[in-house]
């Protein structure tokens, strides 16, 4: 690689790691002083940078005294972690156009290759079962025909895409709002490797980065920013995902919002998008159109029965499609008895025939 | 002149006897009590002095010496006080007879010469017998108590004076005798009803398998749905108490002072549910210089129930580590150590998230998924490993109250408990109580075998619920349950999958 380009990359990897020198602050230093090694000796000489923090300003020259850029990329290359620049070929294009592209990505895992389809799926970390099926549904189908699908790694609906896509051997990027040493959120831990060693993540924050609040809308620009499609799968008033999907708005990409019930408080987010014009998801094909893939049959999300089952369990799969029940309801609904219920609920969610929600609801799966 | 009369003390549920020696000499006019007395009992000479006087005797003006032997143990409340008015009656030459040796009594004076009730009769009872004492004077009111010890001469006295009278065989007193059909009193049972509660049927299914199988039991719901009249069902359908059982508890009782008048014996499974500010004390047992039992040993034999458990501060839940692993508690004190035992059902109830409102249907949660990780994790730990089931009670509304039956009655349900009982008492039978909660890993392996199929399902379960190790055998005794209730011997997939439903809260979360 060039020497002046690996330089240039140590210097902004460097800037990156000062508290609070990130996002668009970064990036108009950079167009005042013209080059990364300029931003850094302005920091140096005193009173070059007028209007910031006094003390912020001696916070950020005392790092600078004390590491060099090639050390500090050498100390990232040590834990793991790799370093991409604005303007280089691998960096995701459509990112590149949104009003504050990120200078520069610090990332483990490989990169997505270049021109692939991409797609976010984002939606409430408190996800109902039926939220978790149709994103891992969507997901894994996108994933198959050779979209990135991208998400924050957050439990919930995000968890259940990258999963999805890791299900079908696909490729999945998380967008991180911590540093790339940071697992949060810490029950992800083992989805987070998968995801290194089979996918991409990226994080704007440098090591140790703490996962801030105030870093999450921010993350979320990159995640809509590197999409052409935001697929809101589950949100309620409060969640992120309506952020992220006011982002992608902003920046004109198609934000798309999976219907649900309207009296589940985890719909009224997606509901309320498709109310002011998002594309509602009604299978995987909807999606795959947007993206231009020719639809085949749409039969994507349906529950097909299955083979060998007992009257009892169609029964209790009928039940819950469509439906989310707790063991009583299916045993009051089907007349079974508690035990029964219990015990066939057991085997059919094995199966992967029926799902447990979070609140103990049960829906069926397929 | 020398006197003694034998009285008795407790220590823990266990009593002792304790000669009380009386010498009264020249000198001044006192009374020394000496023999490490705790205050109620120093105390005893006034009540003492006046008793005598009220009961037409006179209070010797001299010296008077009081021991109570053995003098290395403490010695507690006001039961001496009727031994020691003896003893002085008997040395100052007032009774006209040399008293029995080897007779125990024990009671508390009032002022006016009358007997009050003291604490631990049926225990004193109990040691006067092993001790092989001729008879026992205890106070009329707790004669009936002391009365249920067979094999033991039992004497109820309402005064000083009919005491005196009594062993100078001036009267005749008719040997106590219990007032109350002790096996009847057990074979009833008024205890809340099951049927009671509309709907709840997994909750219902759960509290008969803790029933069953000696399981405990968490529950987890919003508030108001019903946990803590679900628990207080729970009495109703266990077993009814064996005539052992129920002695045990009523020396707990007894020993703690507890027990209500008028009913000398508990008959029934208890039901203890302390406020989550109860202190380790509390909870275990404590105090000094004799420590009393605490709820888990006022729970012996029955019903633990603990409500909100994630409010208890976390050293009071540690603290039941030791009782629900070795059904005894010993507490140790500078000197002395006593076991109480402490052989409960533990049931505890939390809500599904710090807020309660996950998975109603009326209000939404606020609480963001850290939070309820979080929440949950507080419990977790070895607590919760000695929990084998879990069941979620979640919140009816009206409609759905009313459209449901009332199910099946605690007398029904209970004649299964019952049964499954029996089969797992025939089937592990190993000399000391045990039920199918309280195998080892041995016992498990003997008596809960997989077939290779029941194996292949567990190792989907296990694989893909993300289940500990811990949590798989769990599943098993719990299995083995079900399957008792059903009167099968084969573990099959069908009790193993009904039962890996009673451990959700094992589950990884995404």
């Amino acid at each position: 690689m060039n020497p002046d380009f690996l330089r240039q990359k140590a210097e902004i990897a460097l800037l990156m790691s000062l508290p609070f020198l990130v996002e668009r602050r970064l990036s108009s230093l950079l167009d005042t002083f013209g080059s990364p090694r300029n931003v850094i000796e302005a920091i140096r000489s005193p009173g070059a940078i007028p209007g910031t923090d006094e003390n912020l300003l001696v916070t950020w020259k005392a790092i600078l005294d004390e590491r060099r850029p090639k050390e500090y990329l050498k100390f990232l290359e040590k834990i793991g972690i790799k370093i991409l620049l604005k303007g280089e070929e691998s960096y995701p294009p459509m990112l590149g156009d949104i009003t504050f592209p990120p200078v520069g990505l610090f990332y483990r895992g490989k990169l997505p290759s270049h021109g692939v389809p991409t797609i976010a799926i984002v939606g409430s970390r408190k996800a109902t079962s039926y939220g978790t099926l149709v994103s891992e549904k969507i997901a894994a189908r996108l994933a198959r025909e050779g979209v990135n699908v991208v998400s924050g790694l957050a439990y919930g609906i995000d968890s259940a895409a990258h999963k999805g896509a890791l299900s079908v051997g696909g490729f999945t990027t998380a967008v991180l709002g911590c540093g790339l040493d940071v697992v949060y959120p810490p029950g992800n831990r083992e989805l987070f490797s998968l995801i290194e060693k089979n996918g991409c993540i990226f994080s704007e924050y440098p090591p140790a980065g703490k996962p801030e609040k105030f870093h999450f809308p921010q993350r979320n620009r990159i995640i809509a920013g590197m999409s052409s499609v935001v697929v809101v799968v589950e949100a309620s008033s409060s969640s992120g995902a309506l952020i992220t999907a006011d982002i992608a708005l902003n920046e004109g990409r198609e934000v798309m919002a999976v219907p649900g019930c309207i009296f589940s408080p985890n719909s009224w987010g997606t509901n309320s998008l498709i109310r002011s014009g998002a594309l509602p998801v009604t299978g995987v094909e909807d999606v795959l159109e947007v993206l231009g893939v020719p639809p085949q049959n749409h039969s994507g999300l349906h529950v097909t029965s299955s083979q060998n089952l007992s009257r009892n369990e169609r029964k209790i799969i009928e039940a819950l499609s469509g439906d989310f029940l707790d063991p009583e309801e299916i045993s009051a609904g089907c007349s079974l008895d508690t035990q029964e219920v219990m015990s066939d609920l057991a085997r059919l969610e094995l199966e992967g025939l029926v799902r447990r929600g979070l609140d103990g609801k049960y829906h069926a799966a397929r | 002149m020398l006197a003694s009369v034998n009285g008795a003390a407790l220590l823990g549920i266990d009593s002792y006897s304790v000669e009380v020696e009386v010498d009264i000499a020249s000198g001044l006019p006192a009374v020394e009590i000496v023999g490490l007395p705790d205050p109620a009992v120093r105390e005893s000479r006034v009540r003492v002095k006046s008793a005598i006087r009220s009961s037409c005797f006179e209070f010797p003006n001299a010296r008077i010496h009081v021991n109570l032997a053995p003098a290395h143990l403490k010695k507690e409340g006001p039961s001496f006080d009727l031994p020691i008015a003896l003893a002085i009656l008997q040395a100052s030459g007032q009774l006209n007879c040399t008293l029995p040796s080897n007779f125990i009594s024990v009671g508390e004076l009032a002022l006016d010469g009358s007997i009050r009730k003291v604490a631990g009769a049926i225990s004193i009872a109990m040691g006067a017998k092993e001790r092989g004492a001729p008879f026992l004077i205890v106070p009329e009111e707790d004669s009936s108590e002391a009365a249920l010890v067979e094999g033991l001469d039992v004497y109820g006295i309402s005064s000083l004076r009919e005491a005196a009278l009594f062993l100078e065989g001036s009267i005749s007193i008719s040997l106590a005798r219990s007032r109350f059909d002790v096996e009847k009193l057990l074979g009833e049972n008024h205890l809340p009803d099951l049927a009671d509660v509309r709907g709840q049927e997994p909750a219902k299914r759960a509290l008969e398998i803790a029933a069953a199988g000696g399981h405990n039991l968490m529950m987890v719901g919003p508030p108001g749905s019903g946990k803590t009249m679900l628990a207080r069902r729970l009495p109703g359908i266990l077993p009814p108490l064996l005539l052992e059982e129920a002695l045990e508890v009523t020396r707990i009782y007894s020993s703690a002072g507890l027990l209500a008048s008028g009913s000398p014996i508990v008959t029934r499974r208890p039901f203890r549910a302390p406020h989550y500010s109860a202190t380790p004390a509390g909870l275990i047992g404590g105090g000094t210089p004799i420590p009393k039992p605490g709820e888990a040993s006022l729970a012996h034999n029955g019903v633990l129930y603990l409500d909100e458990i994630a409010l208890y501060p976390r050293n009071s839940l540690e603290s039941l580590r030791g009782p629900l692993e070795d059904h005894f508690i010993t507490l140790v004190r500078a000197n002395s150590s006593i076991s109480y035992p402490a052989r409960f059902t533990l049931v505890a109830s939390m809500n599904p998230c710090p807020c309660g409102y996950l998975g109603d249907s009326l209000r939404e949660c606020k609480c963001s998924v850290g939070e309820i990780k979080r929440y949950l994790a507080r419990i977790s730990g070895p607590l919760m490993d000695r929990i084998d089931l879990q069941v979620r009670v979640p919140r009816l509304t009206g409609r759905q109250m009313h459209s449901r039956s009332r199910g099946e009655s605690s007398r029904v349900v209970r004649e299964r408990t019952i049964a499954a009982q029996r089969r797992q008492k025939e089937r592990l039978s190993t000399g000391s109580f045990c039920l199918n909660a309280d195998m080892d890993q041995r016992m498990l392996a003997e008596f809960a075998s997989l077939t290779p199929e029941a194996k292949r399902f567990m190792e989907l379960a296990v694989e893909k619920f993300g289940l500990t190790a811990r949590s798989h055998d769990k599943i098993v005794k719990v299995a083995r349950t079900i399957a008792d209730l059903e009167e099968k011997d084969v573990l099959d997939v069908r009790h193993l999958a009904e039962a890996v439903q009673y451990r959700f809260l094992d589950r990884s979360i995404i």
